[in-house]
């Protein structure tokens, strides 16, 4: 038994002292750049940061990339090629940012594509949304607090949906305040066919706002919180600027593949514009709620 | 039955204490049942009228404690029989009065034998001196060396002695124990490099190491043949590949208890041994003569002085170990002793030039501890106080300014009483341990992170071992575990089994384990070389943590089997099985750094071992398979985001798969040869597709001033594999007596075949380092008494 085993063991060493101990911790890739960035009728510049994919972590410098950066209006077949500016980060590296001065148009399609000296390209197709036109509706019955604010317009996504309340109030030791208060709305905000519906509930948000101020300070009973007016304010988006569990959390985005609209490359490049909406509601419609005079 | 009673009544107000103290139910019920436990066992455990013996048993030319020496005492129609413990203490309890013949007989000494009156109720101390007999000890211990002297494990246990570290080819003359670890099964390495132990699928953070009860958190040097305990100063070490008992609290995987041995209270004695490798010296001595020894060792590595010298590749490993003892008999009944240890390890992982200073990993262990045994007059027990003092720095970064630092320090203190009965034996104590946690993270494309804790916990135990008939032992024991995070204690009910006849052993261990601090590595170091210490977050009102109060939990199942086979051959197999829960493992991130922060995991680790020990004359061969498949289920919350799915399982970067040792030796016309080959499967790592860039858009701004960072393109955590780790050592020794002095030859071979081992690797900058390659070396020992 001690000769089998020992014949055993002189042929378990033969396998496996002939086996290779290379490694090679990074596989790579063809996929040539990663791009990040934004496109937007309100930008007089359009601008998208470019990484090349690499088989090493080294820090960028300022030497050349090999890159060719160009878009084009799928609709009208305008296409023009960007310039490349070097941004000094704050540890000492270089980022490429390719840029073109003008903006981009309302509705419209953009092809953007970067190419390598061999001819691969990165590319991404976004789409700008269209313009829109907020509309704020009676609430259906007369009683009834809850205001509809339709978004009307070919706006695929309504991001950072938020309502600013302006308000003022006296307080007991320092006499009349003013202040705001942000609440986001993004779960109030439902599609409909020709835009979004956004259900604003002043009764609702007249109680925040009055948690919010017992929450910080003494308040009168009288004369009460007085509003002064409400900002709308959202971003209408592409279809792919939808970040997973509805926000922009950076540990989670990070990871390549999360929010990625780039094709035979990584990242994201989104489209769109910031609205905003000021908007005081009726005296009788802000007393309903809570607010007074 | 004074004694017994008020034993009984000790236990019973540990109990009852800890009832009051506590309102959970479970914790209730436990303390209830320990005190009928002991009520019952009380009355019954000594008769009023029986008396004692107990008594330490010791070397006469030496001093040292023997254990496994047997004691029996004979009277009328009366014969018992008790063996000593590793501190040489042995126990004979329910002697009715009377004279009494006791004999101490172990193999190599003369036999002992007097005569002794116990009076009713008496606990008497007979101390007992064994003298060696010198001219047969050599025959009779070569004739003893074989497969009797070889451990079989029993359901996860192992118990090595300093002779079996001899048998394992290494480059040092004098043997260390890290060396001979790596052979048994379920205990793998990164390889003669980096000084981590993976024991059955558990993380090296899920190992406790003890010397002399310290704790040691980083035993092993950074070359992997040497740990902190050289052979000269081992008196025995229990392995504990999992199945561990209640006595142990606050680890997952494995124990590993080294005891030290005594110093020699009669004469001096010392050595000095070179390699190419490390300078050794040792000496020991009575400071005042039958009372008093000091036991010293200091080991220094020489690799870069003397092995570079005919060997072209780099060896840029430095370290040392320092060992002190101090031993002093207080009195018949009572001794006292004071350990010290302190190691150091270095090694750079590039090559230096005029414009780069390499990487270099680093740690420093220092452990300060003492020992009080003294055994209470009037009463049949044995009691114990340690106090011990842990420290552990490590860093990685450029030398001297290390960019990632983790330290950790921790204070404990144990009391233990314990009772031997005829057929029941009883440990119970308790703990109390301090714990300060400290990390400093920095470095390339790293926010520096800042992190500090300090735990303290407190653990009560008891462990029984009763004989059941002739040939089985069944040992229960229960810990209760007192954690910072929560009121109520953590129960971990733990039992051990053994059978034994006709050469045939079954055993068998389960139990439940609990760990409170946490070991991280990056998943950019594939090979392991940076731990950095933490703890899991405290359970608040304030914190949302998914793991505020999740201490980790292991429950762990062993099974094994041996026979020793009419021809000399021992065969063994054992399989086993943990569960893990709670786990805690770095959360994982695209951002090319390294973070303390966590994300919860489960986790199971199985697998078997079997092993062959067979001698044949001057011929000696093990050798010994162990499979172990170890799967993670990962529960971070961006999980469900990234890949789709709840949770994703995966290989932990600690899954060696396969683990092959072949140990042969053989004794030649006074020449001792020995080989070992050991085979490794590689160990998962994470692969990355590339490198790019990330920066966060979230809204209508010039990303020209948006803040960018380098990213990690990774494939799938833990998708790939590192190569298999294999390598063939020899070694040839001979010894020459030389008046009296003895002088030790040896010449060895490492790494044969000159395998590119994998040492270190980052993922990041494709830096590769190797462990050790071919490398002849002569060693010498001189040894005097």
């Amino acid at each position: 038994m001690i000769r089998a085993s020992l014949l055993c063991a002189v042929i378990a060493a033969g396998m496996v002292a002939g086996c290779d101990s290379d490694i090679n911790p990074v596989i790579g890739t063809d996929q040539p750049f990663t791009l990040y960035g934004v496109v937007s009728p309100q930008l007089d510049t359009q601008r998208v940061l470019v990484f090349p994919v690499e088989g090493q972590l080294r820090q960028l410098t300022d030497a050349p990339l090999d890159a060719v950066f160009s878009w084009t209006n799928t609709e009208t077949g305008a296409s023009s090629t960007w310039q490349d500016s070097l941004i000094r980060q704050p540890d000492g590296s270089f980022v490429h940012m390719y840029w073109w001065p003008g903006a981009a148009d309302f509705g419209r399609r953009y092809d953007v594509r970067v190419a390598n000296g061999a001819g691969v390209e990165t590319q991404v197709t976004v789409r700008v949304p269209g313009e829109s036109e907020i509309v704020i509706q009676s609430p259906s019955l007369a009683s009834s607090t809850i205001v509809p604010v339709r978004v009307l317009g070919d706006v695929p996504n309504l991001l950072k949906l938020e309502l600013e309340y302006g308000f003022d109030y006296t307080q007991a030791s320092l006499g009349e305040k003013l202040e705001s208060l942000v609440i986001p709305y993004n779960e109030q905000a439902s599609r409909v066919a020709d835009g979004w519906l956004i259900q604003v509930n002043l009764a609702r948000d007249y109680r925040t706002v009055l948690d919010y101020i017992r929450s910080q300070r003494a308040i009168e009973l009288a004369p009460g919180i007085q509003l002064r007016g409400i900002q709308i304010r959202f971003l209408a988006a592409n279809e792919e600027w939808s970040p997973p569990a509805g926000g922009f959390d950076p540990e989670i985005l990070v990871q390549p593949g999360t929010m990625d609209n780039v094709e035979n490359g990584f990242g994201f490049v989104g489209a769109g514009y910031r609205v905003t909406h000021n908007w005081l509601p009726e005296e009788s419609l802000a007393n309903a709620a809570g607010f007074r005079q | 039955m004074e004694g017994g009673r008020t034993f009984g009544r000790f236990l019973i107000h540990q109990s009852v204490h800890a009832v009051k103290r506590q309102k959970g139910r479970p914790f209730r019920s436990v303390g209830l049942l320990l005190g009928l436990l002991f009520w019952s066992l009380a009355p019954g455990t000594v008769n009023a009228q029986q008396a004692s013996l107990r008594g330490f048993v010791t070397d006469a030319s030496s001093g040292q404690a023997l254990d496994l020496v047997n004691v029996v005492v004979e009277g009328v129609g009366v014969s018992e029989g008790a063996s000593t413990r590793a501190d040489g203490l042995y126990q004979l309890t329910r002697l009715d009065p009377g004279a009494y013949v006791v004999r101490a007989s172990f193999i190599g000494y003369r036999l002992y034998s007097d005569s002794l009156d116990l009076a009713p109720g008496q606990v008497l101390t007979v101390n007992i001196v064994l003298h060696p007999v010198e001219t047969e000890m050599d025959e009779l211990v070569v004739e003893s060396a074989g497969i009797a002297s070889v451990a079989v494990p029993v359901a996860g246990l192992q118990t090595i002695r300093a002779a079996d570290i001899d048998r394992v080819p290494t480059p040092d003359v004098s043997g260390d124990l890290a060396s001979l670890l790596t052979t048994i099964p379920g205990v793998v390495s990164t390889g003669d490099q980096g000084g981590q132990l993976f024991i059955r699928g558990g993380e090296p953070s899920q190992n406790m190491v003890l010397l002399d009860g310290m704790l040691v958190y980083q035993p092993f040097h950074i070359l992997g043949f040497y740990s902190a305990f050289p052979s000269d100063i081992v008196n025995r070490a229990d392995i504990y590949a999992g199945g561990f008992g209640a006595k142990f609290g606050g680890r997952l995987s494995s124990v590993i208890d080294i005891r030290s041995r005594d110093g020699n209270t009669q004469s001096f004695a010392g050595s000095g041994a070179i390699s190419p490798f490390i300078g050794a010296l040792q000496f020991e001595g009575p400071l005042i003569p039958g009372r008093v020894s000091l036991l010293a060792s200091y080991r220094k590595a020489l690799l870069d002085r003397i092995a570079t010298q005919y060997i072209d590749d780099r060896l840029p490993f430095e370290f040392d170990d320092l060992f002190a003892k101090l031993y002093m008999k207080v009195s018949s009944t009572s001794n006292l002793s004071a350990t010290y240890l302190k190691t150091n390890d270095r090694g750079t992982l590039q090559d230096a030039s005029a414009d780069f200073v390499p990487d270099e990993v680093s740690w420093t262990n220092e452990v300060l501890g003492g020992r009080y045994l003294f055994l209470p007059r009037n009463v049949p027990v044995a009691a114990e106080l340690r106090i011990s003092h842990s420290r552990l720095e490590n860093g990685i970064g450029p030398a001297a300014a290390p960019v990632r630092t983790s330290s950790i320090e921790d204070t404990h203190v144990l009391l233990t009483a314990s009772f031997v009965g005829s057929r029941v034996n009883a440990d119970a104590g308790m703990d109390l341990r301090t714990i300060s946690l400290t990390s400093e993270l920095g470095g390339l494309y790293q926010n520096v992170e800042f992190r500090n804790a300090r735990l303290g916990n407190w653990g009560n135990f008891l462990e029984m071992d009763i004989e059941i008939g002739e040939h089985a032992r069944f040992q229960p024991s229960l810990r209760a575990q007192f954690y910072k995070v929560r009121f109520q204690p953590y129960l971990e009910p733990r039992l051990r089994f053994v059978w034994e006849r006709g050469g045939h052993q079954i055993s068998a261990a389960t139990g439940i384990h609990h760990q409170e601090i946490v070991g991280l590595t990056d998943r950019r170091d594939a090979a392991n070389v940076f731990t950095a210490w933490t703890s899991i977050p405290p359970e608040d009102g304030r914190s949302r943590s998914v793991d505020a109060g999740r201490i980790q939990k292991a429950t762990h199942a062993i099974v094994g089997y041996s026979i020793d086979t009419a021809r000399g051959i021992r065969l063994s197999a054992e399989g086993f099985y943990k569960h893990y829960a709670n786990l805690l493992v770095a959360e994982w991130t695209a951002y090319p750094r390294f973070t303390t922060r966590m994300q919860p995991a489960s986790g199971r680790s199985a697998g078997f071992d079997v092993r062959m020990d067979a001698q044949r004359g001057p011929l000696y061969l093990q050798v010994n398979y162990g499979y172990s498949a170890t799967r993670y289920q990962a529960e971070q919350a961006s999980i469900q985001v990234w890949y789709g799915v709840e949770t994703l399982d995966f290989r932990p970067p600690h899954d060696r798969r396969h683990q092959l040792n072949l140990l042969t030796g053989v004794e030649v016309r006074g020449f001792e040869v020995s080989a070992h080959w050991t085979y490794g499967a590689g160990l998962p790592y994470s692969r990355a597709i590339g490198f790019d860039g990330f920066a966060l858009i979230e809204d209508i701004v010039n990303v020209g001033e948006l803040p960018a960072s380098r990213r990690v393109i990774y494939e799938r955590p833990y998708n790939a594999q590192l190569p298999g780790y294999h390598r063939l050592d020899v070694s040839v020794e001979r010894s020459f007596v030389i008046g009296r002095s003895r002088l030790t030859a040896q010449a060895s071979v490492l790494n044969v075949y000159d395998r590119a081992n994998i040492f270190y690797l980052d993922v990041f900058t494709l830096q590769r380092v190797d462990q050790l390659p071919f490398i002849p070396s002569l060693g010498l020992k001189v040894a005097f008494q």
